[in-house]
């Protein structure tokens, strides 16, 4: 156990260099972009001399390197961004603002991939070789190989503009004045005053607001899902443990989900872990802009058309803490749900 | 007889790979099975169970445990013979226990398989008593062990335990000692002896090493390359074998024949015809020493001692 | 059967079936322009025509908002997507390939370094990582293949170092080291052959991935601008019109699904035949 514990304190100094790197890099942003920094962080148009002087003053351009840059991580550990060039509004309560959206979005889009994407799998791996096996892992490699924006497109085209059974763009109907409690649409027309107002129908909106958007970044993790459980079921199915679970004269049931299925998650959860974030955040960088849904992908899309530095700046920043402890909980997750791996990793 | 084979055929991927095997178990005895790793014995044991693996088909004329038609068995009937009237044991128990689960988990589950009507700690205490059977120290903390933190012999006593769990009387044990060092193979051993004997099961017991064949079982058979060679009572075999191969693998034992201790040991040149392989004739013909032209027809198992069921599938 | 007598070093499996996809689309984008007169920029009279099946009186696939014909806008995307992906694929397998080689060989600091890089990089969704870096350079098609050849370069990074490490600690090549070998010869002779299937499959999904995010970039506004016949650019282009004709909206989104589809099927068939092992990251 203490060999193990060295093994996980060994990771978690890399997961902290990566860290390190994530803030060179946003730090570095700004000084490689061609122009003049100040200029790129106050905006260029309608800057006056003192607020020039001020940004020149917090960047310390005219101070070394190494206490440049201790500056700039001291503000951001204090949650300090600097404002946005567009907005003139705090970059941070900007972005926390749309971190709700984005995160309602996505654990939808994830939730629908596991509910789909894993008993796929596992379909796939059981009757493997069969016309079932077949079907799935060809819709598999389509969803793998499929354009999320252009899947975006075709969904509406279908659904919207074909069937008219749901709306096209945002969050909720313009009709509804839902105030913003949790920031999680879902949630917040559940709250008694909505309700009171609207019934159920403000819900029922939201719900229909998210499902095309949802269905659309679900795709290419629900490919992976079924990919992954499919070869991970596989590779246990044919161990010599599933073997004495038959001999012992249990259920084929019992012996895919109990002894089989618990196993071959190992693998699917470590990708699971990186697909919530590719899909967070790469599938809400285009799956936003499609469904103008106002979470921070589309706020970043729009930031880079603005050349809005200061909010490119943060999200690399949020956005790579987020992955890194994402990560971190996976791998924690990983050697709690196998306790045969931790003892190995430490031999 | 508890187990009842004729003329057993496997495929492997639609070729011929163990040819027409016959044989039997009686209540209470020792079956015990010899040969080269790679002959086929865990096939066997895998079709007895009805365990095998995909592209893998078994035919016979007749085959029967515990009374059972198996030839006739449905999925249902398998997994009632597998969860009460057979067991089986495997050659590595290290990668046949679930990394993922308890022991806990695993034994209480053969237990509550066999005996539906014990409550919560009924079961337990029932799983207590049969690692206590099978020599398990502190089996209280034991029970909450991983696979991992066992030792060889130790997972491989967690395996006998969760085996005889349904009290079957037939157990089927596919070299049950030859993943343990030595003297762990000699408790594991002794363990299986004991409890044959307070059980009265029957053991059908599979090793590539004739020492312990000869120590623990009443009836052996040799098999080599897919086929059974010679089968008899194991002093007749070992004392006097028929078949060449038997010989050479008797000549084979360290500390046999008469050999003064530090001689040469006696090998058996060549390898292994691959079981799917066709051949004219005796499949041991081309090792043999003693081959002649009478070798080149097929081989049938002869009758050598009409009362003692002794046969050899050689002319000599 | 056929293939593997003519030498034809092909896939398997489904595999074949990408493969000659792609030999079609190459085809299209580099042997059509040469014998039809087609051009992706020349205005037609006739705007948002719909598709002809007498491609001799009207164009095949219709005509675009601006007049200009879709058949040979899809034609032209298709040189493009591939061509830009062979550039992006080349570029990052030399580069990735190197700097994988220095990693596993010599090891120490230098391994360090390398691969708290590639963790960098990998830690940010590819994407993300390309809109920053097409941030800091400025959007257009140029800077999109720069950024793009960035974010594939750590998938031959890893391959090559596993290898390398691998290698390096078998005997024979503790073997060489012991009589003398420079570590330089043993890269060559010893790691540098068995790099090749593992990099193989790499390039070929690294080609997809390419394509997908140079699409995403067009598609964003960040990438190729719109005159470009890019198939990115044509979707985003043909999103006002997706109620009244939809087919410009499917069509460039078919051809860029083709393409990936073939090159997954490639990569994933070829993977299976030359490295049953290897797992997809
Ligand atoms: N799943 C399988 N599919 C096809 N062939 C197999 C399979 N498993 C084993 N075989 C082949 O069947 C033959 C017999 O294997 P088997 O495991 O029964 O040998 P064995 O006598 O038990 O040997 P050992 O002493 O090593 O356990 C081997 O030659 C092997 O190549
Ligand atoms: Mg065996």
């Amino acid at each position: 156990m203490d060999i193990f514990r060295k093994a996980s304190c060994r990771r978690l100094l890399e997961l902290s260099t990566t860290l390190l790197g994530v803030t060179l890099l946003a730090f570095f942003l700004i000084r490689l972009a061609p122009g003049d920094p100040v200029l790129l962080l106050i905006g260029e148009r309608g800057s006056d001399p003192a607020q020039y002087r001020e940004m020149a003053m917090r960047l310390g351009l005219e101070k070394p390197l190494v206490a440049q840059y201790l500056q700039f991580v001291g503000s951001a550990l204090q949650g300090d961004f600097g404002v946005s060039v567009v907005s003139h509004q705090g970059v941070i309560g900007e972005l926390l603002a749309r971190w709700p959206a984005t995160i309602e979005l996505g654990v939808s889009a994830l939730l629908i991939a596991c509910a789909v994407g894993i008993p796929a799998g596992v379909a796939a791996a059981v009757y493997r070789n069969s016309v079932l096996d077949y079907l799935i892992m060809t819709v598999s490699i389509f969803g793998y190989s499929i354009p999320v924006f252009w899947w975006g497109l075709v969904l509406i085209l279908c659904f919207s503009i074909g069937l008219d059974l749901t709306p096209v763009a945002g969050r909720i109907d313009i009709l509804y004045d839902v105030p913003p409690a949790t920031g999680f649409m879902l949630v917040d027309t559940l709250m008694p005053q909505v309700i009171e107002d609207y019934g159920l129908s403000a819900f029922g909106s939201a719900l229909g607001h998210l499902v095309l958007p949802a269905l659309t970044m679900a795709t290419v993790p629900l490919a992976v899902f079924a990919r992954t459980t499919r070869s991970s079921m596989l590779e246990v199915l044919s161990e010599d443990y599933i073997r004495t679970a038959r001999a012992k004269g249990l259920s084929e049931l019992r012996v895919v989900w109990r002894h089989a299925f618990r196993n071959a998650l190992i693998p699917v959860v470590t990708v699971g872990g990186v697909l919530f974030v590719t899909t967070v955040i790469t599938g809400a960088i285009l799956t936003e802009t499609i469904f103008a849904w106002p979470g921070v992908g589309r706020y970043i899309v729009n930031s880079v058309y603005a050349r809005d530095y200061p909010v490119i700046q943060a999200s690399i920043l949020l956005i790579g803490v987020f992955v890194i402890l994402v990560n971190g909980l996976i791998e924690y997750f990983y050697s709690a749900i196998n306790p045969a791996i931790g003892g190995r990793r430490a031999g | 007889m508890i187990l009842s084979v004729e003329d057993l055929c496997i495929d492997i991927a639609g070729k011929p790979a163990l040819r027409s095997l016959t044989f039997s178990v009686a209540a209470g005895e020792v079956l015990g099975v010899v040969g080269e790793s790679g002959c086929g014995k865990s096939m066997v044991n895998l079709a007895l169970m009805g365990l095998l693996p995909d592209g893998v088909t078994a035919s016979a004329l007749r085959m029967s445990a515990c009374g059972v038609d198996l030839l006739r068995a449905g999925s249902r009937d398998w997994r009632a013979l597998r969860g009460g009237g057979m067991a089986m044991i495997f050659q590595n128990p290290m990668s046949a226990l679930n990394p993922c689960l308890t022991v806990e988990r695993q034994l209480l589950e053969s237990v509550r398989r066999a005996r539906a009507d014990l409550d919560r700690s009924a079961a337990r205490a029932e799983a207590l008593r049969l690692l206590d059977r099978v020599g398990i120290a502190h089996a209280g903390a034991r029970l909450k062990s991983y696979p991992h933190e066992l030792s060889g012999g130790m997972a491989q006593r967690i395996m006998i335990a969760m085996a005889v769990a349904a009290g079957p009387q037939l157990l089927i044990a596919d070299e049950p000692t030859t993943a343990l060092d030595v003297t762990v193979q000699a408790q594991i051993l002794q363990l299986l002896e004991e409890i044959r004997r307070d059980t009265g099961m029957a053991l059908l017991l599979v090793s590539h090493d004739i020492g312990v064949i000869e120590q623990c079982a009443h009836r052996v058979q040799v098999m080599y390359s897919g086929q059974i060679v010679e089968s008899g009572a194991v002093d007749a075999v070992i004392g006097s074998p028929r078949h060449p191969y038997t010989r050479g693998l008797v000549a084979a034992q360290p500390g046999r024949s008469g050999m003064p201790p530090k001689s040469r040991l006696a090998t058996i040149e060549g390898s292994v015809i691959p079981i799917t392989e066709e051949v004219d004739g005796c499949r041991f013909r081309p090792r043999c020493v003693r081959a002649d032209h009478r070798c080149l027809q097929p081989q049938p198992m002869r009758q050598i001692e009409t009362h003692s069921q002794r046969g050899s599938r050689c002319h000599w | 059967m056929l293939a593997d007598r003519m030498g034809l070093p092909l896939p398997g499996g489904w595999g074949n079936i990408g493969f000659l996809v792609l030999a079609c689309l190459l085809a299209l984008g580099f042997v059509f322009p040469l014998l039809l007169d087609l051009s992706p920029y020349r205005m037609g009279s006739e705007l948002l025509q719909a598709p002809s099946w007498n491609p001799l009186s009207a164009p095949l696939l219709g005509t675009d908002d601006l007049g200009r014909d879709m058949f040979a806008r899809l034609v032209y995307g298709a040189r493009c997507s591939l061509g830009i992906g062979f550039v992006v694929v080349t570029v990052s397998l030399v580069v990735g390939v190197g700097l994988g080689l220095l990693a596993g060989v010599y090891g120490g600091w230098l391994d360090t370094l390398i691969m708290r890089l590639v963790d960098l990089l990998m830690c940010l969704p590819s994407i993300l990582l390309a809109i920053v870096i097409v941030a800091v350079l400025g959007s257009g098609l140029g800077n999109a293949i720069v950024a793009v050849t960035i974010i594939g370069i750590p998938r031959f990074v890893r391959v090559v170092r596993a290898v390398a490490i691998q290698e390096m600690q078998k005997t024979y090549v503790t073997a060489a080291f012991a009589s003398g070998s420079s570590r330089l010869r043993v890269l060559c002779t010893e790691v540098l052959p068995n790099c090749v299937p593992p990099v193989i499959v790499q390039a070929a999904l690294g080609f997809s991935d390419a394509i997908l995010e140079i699409a995403a970039l067009g598609f964003l506004g960040l990438g190729a601008k719109p005159p470009v016949a890019e198939w990115g650019a044509m979707l985003a282009d043909a999103r006002p019109f997706i109620e009244s004709h939809p087919l410009l909206v499917v069509m460039p989104g078919v051809c860029i699904l083709l393409t990936v589809l073939s090159f997954n099927l490639v990569g994933d068939a070829l993977r299976d035949r030359l490295d049953p092992k290897m797992e997809r990251q």
